[in-house]
């Protein structure tokens, strides 16, 4: 009751309130059994929950079954070029930090031909929530090998199984300076799905989420038993990663203790390979973000923009 | 470069694509990072080793003198806890307040708002609404009276609950939304009152409240006055001795003499019954019923009395602030007219007090002469009940503190040692003078020495506990005091609002109360609980600032430089240390005045002060203002005794017990480590004495199974290094079967909305307000269809249950199929 304390009500409140439909736009025309329609309602609910303003939203995808996810958005979307959903998102955030900007890429389109401004997008750590959704097969294409296809996956390009170990997306995120935020999740545990991109939205920088993801169609083996198997989900759990509670919580059978401030551990945990570690890997919020940089002169009068260059070229007048 | 000839940048960007007008592009507002407010202590170069020592010399001369050196950096500066505020940041008010009118209290609306919404709705109910409270509240302080007037409650409650209607709610979620609203409305209109906003006039508004609360309990103990006056008068009519002559009219009933004949009745009243009454009780009851007579027209009448001078009366005006009130202007003899006043009100409600009571035990024939005569006679105000004591209207005296201390002094302390129920407010000016004159002769410090009187000392920037010290204090029997802080008339009411709270929060002004009814015990009738942080010296609050581009926590406390210096104008006399002359010396304002003063040579102290630009300065408070903090810590620490915290004889008796426990334990210690130590040498001894014996045993028997299962080393106990044998785990329970529900049903929270149920079993299975499915009719479709779309359901949360139609064909082998997903 006392001691100087700032009002709540200065507090600004949007003016209105935005349900789930107003987040969603057309039936979503994945294969049923995709986890893509489990990671489009968790999106919905996060953007409900934050209350984000449709058109202060928007989501920017490359190319790939997962890219189409904008078209299933009642917000804003860019529907981009392969491998350019990075550069196009850090583009509308370094001129637009007002809106709240996604990330939604498939392991080709980030881990693949898109590896390089995957690289620079987690460096320049702007404010965005990136999902990566990864099913470790090309969908739209029919069944070619991607970067994250484990060995001996048969496809079309490799009829006799692929021969190069696969990318693991989080230990080489957490290798890329000034990585902030990166965590794992699953399609088929909905709740904690849910509170990991809620956690991204929180955070401050760039969140880097990875889902693992089942393709019924052209990868059905491979999570099929990891989806129905309650000892295949390890759970890293700690007061400052990702909460779940009731029923989800207890259907985490194994659960191992882990500090999201400590990097070591956090790439120890991101090679296990006896189940799939989920939770909150590694998050620091103090990470200098690119976007305060772009957004320095914002504002500002052209009339002022203008006396700000002639000043600076007056320097070199005599 | 050549303007005149070239395009300049200026032309260029007035061909601009997006934009030719002068205003920015977007409508942007500043992103809430935490670097963008968080205060920057400047990087400097450290000066030279002669360059500082001779500042130090100029920097020291300034700390005794108050003359500012040439190197004072010339910046426009604020305190550092107090900038935010004084830049726009709004502070938690406690306003607008609600004053309850049915109950007299006096809570901030927001707490109103939630108290209401917490009783109509459960934890997880109307989620909308609660997260729009703060919108509701918004909307309550738009319909405010401009001027700062009280607003009806119930038209402004109304009218933003109107207002809120119409907030754009979608979907399910919005029909939803109105109905709670509805009913929340419907909650909060059961209340009535006012909403008060802060203004000068606040305290004045608080006690008008209280007083018209208080005069409608009194006109209803002015009710009971007239109540025993009927009683006391129908029972004397009995008794009269032309009652016989007019018996009837007494049972003058209005509409019963058409049913009952009341001549008849009449007849039945007792002829000669006054004569058993005494001539002496006849004659006490007699004079009663002529004091109740009087007393039951004038009492009500009487109106409260308040005296102010012409000047208070005219700037607060008064006369429309307590309009049930009769405003007195008098001008150098307040408390004399006050005392008269009082005197008067007295005299007639302690005789009307007398007569009731002596009426009440003669209604009930237990009146005793021998006990209750003297007893009546001395009766004074201190005994009276609460409805008694309602009786006694307010007389209220309002003066400034200036002066009282010139010309009154005398006259207050006579009020306060006759303890008559006088009220009195006076109100301390904001501003002490540097000469420290005024602020050491504390009204309320003084009125304390006093004992029997009522006293507190806060101002309007607590309303509830300001409501509350006034309810407290109208029905002290005895004087009452409230020393209250008021701002300057022409000061806008958000700085004055800050300035209040900061004179309090820095101990400048300390918020505290006496009341002599509280306890026996003289510690037990002091309250500090309403300051911040009681317990320590100063309020300390957790800072972030950024020294060379490194986040770390600074504790500051608010101290009364702080509070002083809070204008603009006058932060530009304090030395501002240029970042270049930092050292050791200068040490923070709460710590120097904290220190003992061997410590203190050669030391300064200094307050953090923020620039416009977020940088931070620390600035140096010279001697006479340093002075004046340790007088103001002095009071604190006087008032902190008088609480009962931090006092130096509980810290002293707590030290010489510590020391004579820890002897005692010490001692103990010792004596308990001597006998371990001699139980041990003989465990040792023994032990050392078995062993060669089992050795001994062994070597003769050659029997290595032997010591174990030996009769005479069955009490030998195991080595300790030997490790403990595992528990077998306990069987673990059988699993029981799980029970089949009799119906389909959904595991929600596993559902991965991939739509495959809802599409093709759209009647069966629905999506919750998440997005995720359950089964809304599980008649709706076959049960053969049920568990084909559980065998296919990606995330195996459907559960089939029990077919619904037991005529279905091929049931048997369906509810097999079944089994593995129930």
């Amino acid at each position: 009751m006392f001691g100087l304390k700032p009002d709540l009500c200065s507090i600004p409140a949007p003016e209105a309130y935005y349900g789930m439909d107003d987040y969603a736009k057309s039936t979503a025309r994945w294969c049923p059994g995709c986890g893509a329609h489990s990671i489009l309602s968790s999106v919905h609910k996060v953007c409900k929950d934050k209350q984000y303003a449709p058109e202060k939203t928007v989501f920017v995808s490359g190319i790939g079954c997962s890219s189409r996810f904008p078209h299933y958005m009642g917000t804003y979307g860019f529907h981009g070029l392969h491998g350019r959903a990075f550069p196009v998102a850090c583009g509308v955030k370094f001129r637009r930090p007002d809106l709240n900007v996604f990330v939604v890429t498939g392991d080709g389109d980030c881990c693949s031909i898109g590896a390089g401004h995957w690289v620079h997008a987690i460096r320049y750590n702007m404010k965005m929530v990136v999902l990566l959704f990864d099913n470790a097969i090309y969908g739209l294409t029919k069944k070619q090998t991607s970067p994250t296809s484990k060995m001996g996956t048969v496809s079309n390009t490799h009829p006799k199984g692929s021969v190069l170990p696969p990318i693991n997306p989080l230990q080489t995120t957490l290798g890329i300076a000034n990585v902030s935020f990166v965590a794992q999740t699953t399609d088929w545990h909905p709740a904690h799905l849910y509170a990991t991109i809620r956690k991204a939205a929180d955070h401050p920088g760039l969140a880097f989420v990875r889902i693992v993801q089942r393709c019924p169609i052209f990868m059905r083996d491979l999570y099929s038993e990891a989806a129905t198997d309650p000892e295949a989900l390890i759970m890293l759990s700690d007061d400052k990663g990702i909460q779940v509670d009731g029923a989800a919580a207890k259907s985490f059978k194994r659960v191992i203790q882990h500090d999201p401030s400590n990097m070591a551990k956090a790439r120890e945990h991101a090679e296990i390979s006896d189940g799939i570690p989920v939770g909150l890997l590694y998050q620091n919020t103090e990470n200098p973000s690119y976007d305060d940089y772009g957004a320095y002169n914002l504002g500002m009068s052209n009339s002022d923009k203008a006396d700000a260059i002639n000043a600076l070229l007056d320097n070199y007048a005599n | 470069m050549k303007k005149s000839k070239e395009t300049s940048f200026a032309d260029y960007f007035k061909e601009d694509i997006f934009s030719s007008s002068e205003k920015p592009l977007l409508e942007w507002e500043p992103p809430a990072k935490e670097r963008d407010w968080t205060p920057v202590i400047a990087k400097a170069l450290l000066a030279s080793e002669p360059e500082k020592n001779a500042y130090w010399k100029l920097l020291r001369n300034y700390f005794l003198t108050g003359k500012k050196t040439k190197q004072s950096v010339p910046v426009h500066t604020q305190p550092l806890l107090m900038a935010p505020y004084l830049r726009g940041k709004n502070l938690d008010t406690g306003y607008p307040s609600f004053a309850n009118t049915d109950t007299g209290d006096v809570i901030p609306l927001q707490e109103h708002l939630l108290s209401t919404f917490n009783v109509v709705f459960k934890e997880h109910e109307a989620d909308i609404l609660r997260q729009n409270l703060p919108r509701l509240d918004v909307y309550v302080r738009q319909s405010l009276d401009a001027n700062g007037l009280p607003t009806p409650y119930l038209e402004s409650i109304l009218e933003a609950c109107e207002k809120l209607r119409e907030f754009d709610v979608r979907g399910d979620e919005g029909i939803h939304f109105r109905d709670n609203l509805l009913k929340y409305q419907n909650a909060l209109s059961r209340f009535q009152g006012f909403i008060l906003s802060f203004s000068h006039r606040s305290p004045f508004e608080l006690q008008s409240l209280h007083l018209s609360h208080r005069n409608a309990r009194r006109q209803m103990a002015c009710g009971s006055v007239k109540n025993i006056h009927r009683l006391l008068s129908e029972r004397l009519a009995i008794y009269s001795a032309d009652a016989s002559t007019d018996k009837s009219k007494m049972l003058n009933g209005n509409f019963a003499d058409q049913l009952i004949s009341i001549e008849k009745l009449a007849d039945m009243v007792p002829e000669e019954s006054h004569s058993a009454l005494e001539p002496a009780r006849l004659d006490r009851m007699m004079r009663c019923l002529q004091t109740l007579e009087g007393a039951k027209d004038t009492l009500p009448s009487v109106r409260p009395k308040i005296f102010s001078t012409a000047e208070l009366i005219q700037d607060y005006n008064l006369t429309a602030l307590f309009p049930e009130s009769e405003v007195i202007q008098s001008e150098h003899k307040c408390f004399v007219d006050a005392q008269t006043a009082i005197s008067e009100i007295l005299s007639v409600v302690s005789e009307t007090v007398r007569a009731m009571r002596t009426a009440q035990l003669e209604l009930t024939d237990k009146y005793d002469a021998e006990v209750q005569e003297l007893y009546l006679d001395k009766l004074d105000f201190t005994n009276y009940t609460e409805e008694e004591f309602l009786l006694l209207q307010t007389v209220l005296v309002i003066l400034p503190a200036d002066m009282i201390i010139a010309e009154e002094l005398e006259r207050f302390s006579k009020v306060l040692s006759v303890n008559l129920p006088i009220r009195i407010v006076v109100l301390d000016g904001m501003r002490a003078t540097e000469s420290g004159e005024i602020y050491k002769r504390e009204l309320s410090a003084l009125a304390l020495s006093h004992r029997g009187a009522y006293v507190f000392q806060g101002a309007a920037d607590t309303p509830s506990w300001l409501a509350e010290a006034f309810r407290e204090g109208f029905n002290q029997a005895g004087a009452s005091l409230w020393s209250l802080m008021v701002p300057e008339i022409s000061t806008s009411c958000n700085t004055a609002f800050l300035q209040l709270n900061a004179a309090a929060e820095s101990r400048y002004f300390p918020r505290w109360s006496y009341s002599h009814s509280r306890g026996i015990r003289f510690g037990s009738r002091f309250d500090i609980s309403a300051n911040a942080q009681p317990e320590h010296l100063f309020p300390y609050y957790s800072i972030s600032v950024f020294v060379d581009d490194k986040k770390v926590k600074e504790k500051v406390a608010l101290t009364p430089a702080d509070f002083f210096y809070m204008e603009m104008e006058d932060t530009e006399k304090l030395e501002i240390v240029p970042p270049d002359f930092e050292t050791d010396e200068l040490v923070p304002l709460d710590i120097y005045l904290d220190s003992a003063p061997e410590d203190l040579v050669g030391m300064v102290p200094y307050i953090y002060l923020l620039d416009t630009k977020n940088r931070l300065y620390k600035g140096v408070v010279s001697y006479a203002f340093v002075n004046m903090c340790m007088e103001r810590l002095d009071n604190w620490q006087f008032i902190q005794e008088l609480g009962g915290i931090n006092s130096h004889h509980v810290d002293q008796a707590i030290v010489w017990a510590r020391q004579e426990w820890q002897v005692a334990k010490e001692k103990e210690i010792k004596d308990l480590e001597e006998t371990h130590r001699a139980e041990i040498d003989k465990i040792r001894r023994e032990e050392a004495a078995k062993a060669l014996e089992r050795l001994a045993d062994v070597l003769l028997n050659l029997d290595v199974s032997a010591p174990a299962s030996s009769p005479k080393n069955k009490s030998a106990t195991p080595p300790t290094s030997e490790v403990p044998t595992v528990q077998e785990a306990a069987p673990a329970p059988e699993a029981p079967t799980p029970e089949v529900s009799s119906e389909a049903w959904v595991e929600s929270y596993k559902c991965t909305s991939c739509n495959d149920c809802t599409n093709k079993l759209p009647a069966v299975f629905k999506y919750n307000s998440d997005k995720q499915a359950f089964v809304h009719d599980p008649k709706k479709g076959t049960y053969a269809q049920i568990v084909m779309i559980a065998e296919k359901c990606p995330a195996l949360c459907i559960h089939p249950g029990l077919p619904q139609n037991p005529d279905e064909p091929g049931l048997e082998e369906l509810i097999k199929r079944a089994e593995v997903l129930n």
